[in-house]
């Protein structure tokens, strides 16, 4: 499993596939990421969202036919504000969401800026959708629906125009992360490398064996 | 994009190494509102990782002087009556010495050029180009003095990210069979080329200071009129930078005690969720008079397997770290040693001068001049550790670098509402004339910016507070082709070779994919050492200085090799194909014209593990923060509350019913007293002394105090 926390193999599971992906929010201040997630996990939307939840990340699952597909979503935590965000956030992500603002052009601009750090800097299957968010507001709408598809077509993303305030195509795009995910023997493991190292919480020290090592010599 | 700032926080911190970035996450936990500044564009300070370009830029860098291009703030403006102003100095001298070298051959051009005879001439101008419309690199590498300019190709790698890449992709294409075919009936361009593209390499060998040096490289310059070898024993410079992202190379290598407060703090704060963990796998040395990398013996499995001791030495060996795991209990052991050298201790239970030596410099990890308490505890500190995670192991890295840590502390300062602003440089304090406490500070945009606490990193201290600078660690780090001890499965190695002769005691890391610091193939050696030198201004060939240390480990750098081809002798032993050398710095600080509410962190020294850094971190938080936790257990994403609907319920419901749920972290599972770490602890060192004796002088359980 490539998500930061390691995970016991996912085929491990006797009722059926459960995949977990760690998934992370890129974009422009106020452009409406941690209200997405919010919305997708609690059902939930504030006017006046706080842009700090207080947690690592959220956890919500998503049902394909075979496949249980439980998102780890990790949010900026206002890291990008001041363009600070840390190469350990998207370090391992399987999937980005890369949110702008209809709205502000600007946020469109640099929402593109995101997509070439992932495809630079992340891992080279990540999964990356582009969402156009607050469709709710298209009287004020700036950038245009089909130059965000053109644009996503290109670079071989997913795109949607989602409403985190009417819910539209909140459930949706991370419907079709989750089934663009590639759901292999190896759990899910996107990232060309081992598995996953040694769970520190799991070291009681009652364990002399070294079970949770993996690697006896 | 917000530039201005906030204008007053509870704490602001400057610098983003661990110690304060632990500290911020401590603040931020417990409801300060925190400000975290770094002039740099990177988070970590001297605690970074690198990739493998970045840090040839580093060092190629490093020593110039920064130029401060921001507009001068008018201070008088900012500044009332009653305050005064510390200026905060302009570079942070953190590294001196710095020099990197590739010793790879360039791709032969004939794969590259298409209709060139010279193929150099064309390249130069566009690399030029490349760099012309970047903010700073190109002075800084054409100006570099020649001491820095060791890279054979500094212009290239002055170039940004996606220049790289460009050139990169178009090496590539040209690799296609046709171009080449097509090319390679040339063999008077072949020649020619062949000698530009070891240019770089003879440079790096005259600007280095050793004779035997200059001889190889002239051999070497003979050498490039020969045609070129079919099949190359080392990758080309252009398919060793292909993948320089995958490279993470740490400034401060350390690596975590099992027992050790970074491993508790990272569990008991949740902050192990933002990264992953290895184990160092082995522990080897050099014993004296031998040149060859062993295994040190740690655990009761590693001492019944090693064919390094007799039985004899298995038996005393168990005994001592029986004893030393509570040697509080038994005085009267050690109690006529407690301040003789420890080696005099270890003689008076008669261990053989091999064990001597796993303990001293492998277990204790202490010079044999240490006091035998000292010894003792840092062998308890060590027995502690072992058998945490894995039976033989004592230690674990963070995956990617030690630069993980500090990002991912200063992630959980944001998670709780830590404003971050990288790329911002404070150029002062302004403090109160007559309480001297500090009242804020000022940036380099102008703004003032008011806060109750300053936290800076040694580097960052304002000039006047300053007492001098002093090279704390130097270091090297190397890309080798291979381990250094190859077995069957990656290994992580820690490695301390002792002092011979005149040449130091070395302490190694050495680890690759398994750990995210290298591709494969590629292994990364991280070597230090504790500089000899009293003058703290004489330019010294950090080169000279590890020199001993790379006669142990390596055969020879890559282009030294090539020369040699036919050597057979030194096959087991790596290639060097990249090396840096630098200083890391210190500085002292003058307590008395530092006002009181400001902290200074210290830099990474040569100690192995990070519990300075956190009992930093900790002391400071304390002293702010008086009556709060330090780091208390952050929520797992299960236990945020949602307020009312089942919806949610249901969810979190699901998810613990997941059979793929990891158990809580920071339950009791690992919070056990100091008696139940005594009794897990035991049955490792105390089986041993049954098997092996069928008898057990049990101790009873004691508690140590972890030194």
């Amino acid at each position: 499993m490539a998500s930061r926390a390691p995970q016991r193999p996912n085929n491990a599971s006797p009722q059926g596939k459960i995949c977990q992906f760690k998934l992370v929010l890129l974009g422009e201040s106020a452009v409406g990421k941690s209200s997405l997630v919010l919305r997708f996990v609690k059902g939930q939307f504030h006017e006046y969202q706080e842009s700090t939840i207080g947690a690592a990340f959220l956890t919500q699952t998503v049902c394909l036919q075979d496949t249980t597909v439980k998102f780890e979503i990790w949010d900026t935590a206002g890291q990008e504000r001041y363009h600070s965000l840390a190469p350990m956030y998207y370090r391992g992500a399987q999937a980005a969401i890369v949110v702008y603002d209809i709205t502000n052009q600007d946020t469109f601009a640099r929402a593109k800026t995101w997509v070439k750090e992932l495809q630079r800097q992340a891992s080279p299957n990540i999964v990356i959708a582009l969402a156009g968010n607050k469709s709710d507001l298209s009287n004020k709408r700036m950038v245009d629906h089909d130059e965000a598809a053109a644009y996503s077509d290109e670079n071989g993303l997913l795109f949607m125009e989602t409403s985190a305030k009417t819910a539209m195509h909140v459930n949706d795009i991370f419907l079709a992360i989750a089934e663009k995910l590639p759901k292999n023997d190896a759990g899910g493991t996107a990232a060309n490398r081992p598995t996953s190292g040694v769970d520190i919480t799991q070291g009681g020290g009652s364990n002399p064996q070294g079970g949770c090592c993996g690697r006896s010599q | 994009m917000d530039e201005v700032l906030p204008e007053e926080f509870d704490v602001i911190l400057i610098g983003t190494g661990l110690p304060e970035s632990v500290l911020s996450g401590a603040l931020s936990r417990i409801g300060k509102n925190v400000l975290h500044v770094d002039s740099n564009e990177y988070y970590g300070g001297s605690w970074a990782s690198f990739n493998i370009k970045t840090f040839d830029k580093l060092m190629s860098e490093t020593q110039m002087h920064q130029e401060d291009n921001s507009n001068p703030v008018n201070l008088e403006a900012l500044i009332s009556e009653d305050e005064e102003f510390l200026l905060m100095s302009a570079s942070q001298q953190n590294l001196s010495n710095c020099q990197s070298y590739c010793y790879l051959s360039k791709q032969p051009d004939w794969v590259v050029a298409t209709n060139v005879v010279e193929p150099n001439v064309v390249a130069e101008p566009d690399e030029v180009e490349i760099s012309d419309d970047k903010d700073s690199p190109v002075d800084v590498a054409t100006t570099a003095p020649t001491m820095v300019q060791k890279h054979s190709d500094t212009e290239d790698l002055s170039c940004r990210d996606v220049d790289f890449e460009e050139r990169n992709n178009s090496d590539n294409d040209n690799e296609k069979p046709g171009v080449s075919d097509k090319q390679s009936g040339d063999p008077a361009k072949e020649k020619s080329t062949d000698n530009d593209s070891r240019n770089g390499q003879v440079d790096a060998f005259n600007n280095a200071t050793s004779e035997e040096k200059l001889e190889n490289a002239s051999d070497q310059s003979s050498q490039a009129d020969l045609p070129h070898k079919e099949t190359p024993l080392f990758p080309f410079y252009e398919k060793f930078y292909e993948n320089w992202r995958r490279f993470n190379l740490d400034l401060s290598p350390k690596v975590m005690f099992s027992r050790g407060q970074l491993v508790e703090l990272l569990i008991q704060s949740n902050v192990c969720r933002y990264l992953e963990f290895r184990n160092v796998t082995r522990t080897l040395t050099v014993l004296s008079g031998e040149n060859r990398l062993q295994p040190v013996p740690c655990s009761r499995a590693d001492v019944f397997k090693s064919k390094f001791v007799t039985v004899v030495e298995k038996r005393i060996l168990m005994r001592f770290l029986t004893l030393c795991a509570n040697f509080e209990q038994h005085p009267q052991e050690y109690e006529a040693y407690k301040d003789r050298p420890f080696q005099d201790f270890l003689q008076s239970k008669h261990l053989s001068t091999k064990v001597q030596h796993f303990i001293i410099h492998s277990i204790a990890m202490v010079s044999e001049q240490t006091s035998t308490m000292e010894g003792l505890h840092a062998t308890q500190k060590f027995l502690k550790s072992l058998g945490r995670y894995g039976s033989s192991h004592a230690f674990l890295c963070p995956m990617y670098g030690v630069g993980e840590l500090p990002q991912a502390f200063s992630r959980l300062s944001a998670v709780f509402g830590g404003t971050f602003c990288l790329r911002r440089r404070v150029i002062g304090i302004v403090a109160d004339k007559t309480s001297r406490a500090v009242k804020g500070v000022i940036d380099s945009t102008g703004q003032k910016i008011k806060c109750q606490h300053l936290v800076l990193d040694e580097s960052h201290l304002p000039d006047i507070c300053r007492s001098g600078f002093k090279r704390e660690v130097s270091r090297a780090i190397y890309v080798t082709d291979k381990s250094v001890s190859p077995s069957e499965t990656e290994e992580v190695s820690l490695i301390t070779l002792p002092p011979v002769g005149n040449f130091p005691l070395y302490r190694v890391i050495e680890a690759g994919p398994l750990c995210c610091l290298s591709p494969n193939n590629y292994y990364v050696v991280h070597a230090l050492t504790k500089p000899s030198c009293v003058d703290e201004n004489a330019i010294v060939d950090l080169k000279e200085t590890f020199h001993s240390a790379e006669k142990t480990m390596f055969a020879g750098t890559a282009a030294e090799l090539e020369i040699a081809n036919n050597n057979e002798s030194d096959k087991q032993k790596p290639a060097v194909l990249w090396a840096a050398y630098f200083n890391m710095m210190s500085c002292g600080v003058n307590n008395d014209s530092l006002p009181g509410n400001v902290y200074v962190m210290s830099s990474p020294g040569f100690e192995l593990g990070f519990d300075k850094a956190m009992n930093e971190a900790r002391r400071t938080f304390e002293i702010i923060c008086p009556d709060e936790e330090f780091l208390p257990r952050a929520p797992e994403p299960e236990e945020i509350v949602f307020d009312d609907e089942g919806y949610k319920s249901e969810n979190n419901g699901n998810s613990r019913e997941n059979p793929n749920e990891q158990p809580e972290a920071g339950n009791g599972d690992y919070m056990e007293t100091e008696e139940d770490l005594q009794e897990e602890e035991e049955p490792d060192v105390q089986g041993l002394i049954d098997q092996e004796q069928g008898v057990g002088d049990h101790v009873s359980d004691g508690n140590g105090d972890n030194a």
